[in-house]
């Protein structure tokens, strides 16, 4: 893979929440990048800190309680946690937007869906009402939704899930943006959805050359999607690589039991599903040591003592790499 | 034969269905139409504004001008149908001329609850925090002095007067409406589609007012309906102390007031404005109670 331009790179980023019960370091050091025109898929158990993530990256962490701690997120090349409140405004759905799991509840009940296109176009462009309609119909049509002059005129109860998350990524990338951020977007849909708005999201990307950020706890989903994949775990990343690397090589003992945790076609009849053992720490109250070692099958004393660093693990390629004491000492494949 | 009627009625249909807008409020109206009991309110309100706008012309006499000792305390007859109070003025044209006073004061003390309520609702609601705590603070302090009591040091601290009404029980109404408000924002702000136009880049006060406040509005509405017709009594009872707006003014309250003392030998006097004030809250309270069923989904069956 060429060296492709750098659209969005995290360092050391760390958002901690300070809640009466305690210190919960919700993302706790991450550090990544998407390229232009690249899906990054984010893949964690719910509460390892994806959301929080791709919240922070819009300085939309409420704060307090919540709070940056530390890092920097540079998004062409200046820092986003130094902006101001205003200037966050004019990126937030021009250079960066965002889809949200719940298509059901993301869109405002009282006005038409045209209306709330409408509403994100004026805001960042200047344009007048007639003009952000057509935009908004133009919009419609290129997100496959059937009769887009009648339907801008509709309410968001008068359509189906499908058809709302189709409006939530129309009114996201009215815009243009450079960068989308998906939180989910596919969860609350069923399967034959799903796969439309997939479908959909790949072709748009293709069109405008943006990037995706798409965070998701389906595998599946990041089998379709991803060019690259995170795998976090209690605000960490364990592991991070291209979807092949992910999928074919495995190294971490976390990926690899979700992995596993796949149902199978080929697998034997009455065979029990791979679980992982244990529940996700909480937050307030995280292990010693590697975050994962409770649960992890090979987990031995330095796991329960000393946390591992992410480090590179194939010479040839700098962006692959995995946080585990194991691969000190042999190659996991199980 | 039969065919070509239900062809006929078909395609009389569309385009009665193509009329139909599916916007909320629209939708509403035409279920508030559907309750009896509602548009029989509705009726007596618009009864009552078409009495205010149109009382120089429907009264028979003026209500302040056309006085005549000689022919004070006549009870109801064919010249005078409501009879005369004490200075021979014609109890029926002030009735007609109180209703402007009456719809007057409940309007306008409604805008000043509403005002001030969605303001600082609106804010303790969505900024939390301190903001919320000093409003929410003031509101009760508020709440610890009787509504009435509070109207009546208001409107003699002021002096009284027509406008000294308005103010006074705008005022004491700001707390619950606050309180009303506050709830609905608080339950809103945290809603994913005021995420999804916050991560869409927009701005504090166009969420408040763009996003938030249209989903509360119908709460308030019915409130508002509510509190006219409470408004309208409590002016009622101003003017019976005497701190309501000031003689020769006809309002309801000060007629009723005047005509306490002859209760015994002219109780004309005081029954007609009594049956008008009693007629107006009963308008106002139907109205709204078929507003809050169609508008409030909680109290659905």
């Amino acid at each position: 893979m060429e060296k492709k331009e750098e659209m969005l790179s995290v360092k050391d980023l760390r958002t901690y929440f300070y809640t009466h019960d305690g210190l919960v370091p919700a993302v706790d050091g991450i550090s990544f990048n998407i390229k232009k025109g690249e899906t990054l898929c984010v893949v964690g158990e719910s509460g390892c800190g994806k959301s929080v993530t791709a919240m922070s990256i819009l300085k939309l962490v409420p704060t307090p309680p919540g709070k940056y701690v530390s890092g920097e997120i540079l998004f062409k090349g200046e820092d986003l946690l130094k902006k101001s409140h205003e200037e966050m405004r004019m990126i937030r759905g021009n250079d960066i937007a965002m889809i949200f799991q719940e298509p059901m509840t993301s869109l405002n009940p009282v006005f038409t869906v045209g209306n709330q296109i409408c509403e994100t176009v004026m805001l960042h462009q200047q344009l007048n009402k007639k003009e952000a309609m057509e935009v908004a119909v133009e919009m419609l049509r290129k997100v496959g939704i059937p009769l887009p002059e009648k339907r801008v005129r509709e309410y968001p109860h008068q359509l189906s899930g499908g058809m709302r998350q189709r409006v939530m990524i129309a009114m996201a990338l009215s815009c243009n943006p450079i960068l989308l951020i998906a939180d989910e977007p596919t969860t609350a849909l069923d399967v034959t959805i799903q796969a439309q708005i997939l479908d959909l999201m790949r072709k748009m990307k293709e069109e405008t050359g943006s990037s995706i950020m798409f965070i998701t706890h389906d595998l599946g989903v990041v089998a379709e999607m991803a060019d690259r994949v995170v795998v976090m775990y209690a605000g960490k990343i364990v592991e991070q690589g291209s979807a092949e690397e992910i999928f074919n090589d495995p190294r971490h003992p976390y990926t690899n039991g979700l992995l596993k945790s796949i149902p199978r076609l080929q697998g034997k009849r009455k065979e029990d599903l791979h679980v992982i053992e244990g529940m996700v720490p909480s937050m307030y109250n995280l292990p010693k040591g590697c975050k994962f070692n409770p649960r992890c099958e090979h987990a031995t004393d330095i796991c329960k003592s000393k946390e591992p660093p992410l480090i590179a693990i194939d010479s040839n390629n700098e962006e692959r790499k995995c946080a585990c004491w194991l691969l000190e000492k042999r190659r996991l494949y199980k | 034969m039969e065919k070509t009627q239900l062809m006929n009625k078909s395609q009389k249909k569309e385009p009665e269905k193509k009329n139909k807008s599916n916007n909320p409020w629209i939708i509403a109206w035409r279920r508030l139409l559907r309750d009896k009991t509602a548009v029989f309110g509705l009726y007596i309100i618009i009864f009552l504004i078409f009495i205010a706008v149109f009382a120089p012309i429907l009264s028979p006499y003026h209500p302040i001008e056309d006085f005549n000792l000689s022919e004070a305390f006549q009870g109801p007859s064919m010249k005078h149908w409501f009879g005369t109070d004490w200075m021979g003025r014609d109890i029926l044209s002030r009735v007609l001329y109180g209703s402007r006073i009456s719809l007057t004061v409940g309007l306008a003390s409604r805008v000043v609850t509403l005002s001030i309520g969605i303001t600082l609702g609106a804010l303790a609601g969505y900024f939390r925090g301190k903001v919320d705590m000093v409003i929410m603070r003031l509101a009760e302090i508020m709440d610890a002095f009787p509504n009435f009591l509070f109207a009546i040091a208001i409107s003699v601290a002021i002096g009284p007067g027509l406008y000294t009404v308005f103010f006074a029980l705008g005022f004491v109404g700001w707390s619950g409406m606050a309180r009303l408000i506050r709830g609905q924002v608080m339950l809103y702000r945290e809603s994913e589609f005021v995420e999804a136009a916050r991560s869409l880049g927009a701005s504090n006060s166009r969420i408040i007012f763009k996003e938030i406040l249209p989903n509360c509005m119908a709460p308030v509405i019915i409130s508002t309906t509510m509190g006219i017709s409470s408004a309208i009594m409590a002016e009622a009872s101003l003017s019976f102390l005497g701190l309501g707006a000031q003689p020769p003014t006809p309002t309801w309250g000060s007629m009723m007031n005047f005509g306490r003392q002859y209760i015994w030998t002219a109780p004309y006097m005081i029954i007609f404005p009594g049956l008008a004030i009693v007629l107006t809250v009963y308008g106002f309270n139907l109205f709204g109670d078929g507003l809050r069923d169609v508008l409030d989904p909680r109290m659905k069956d």
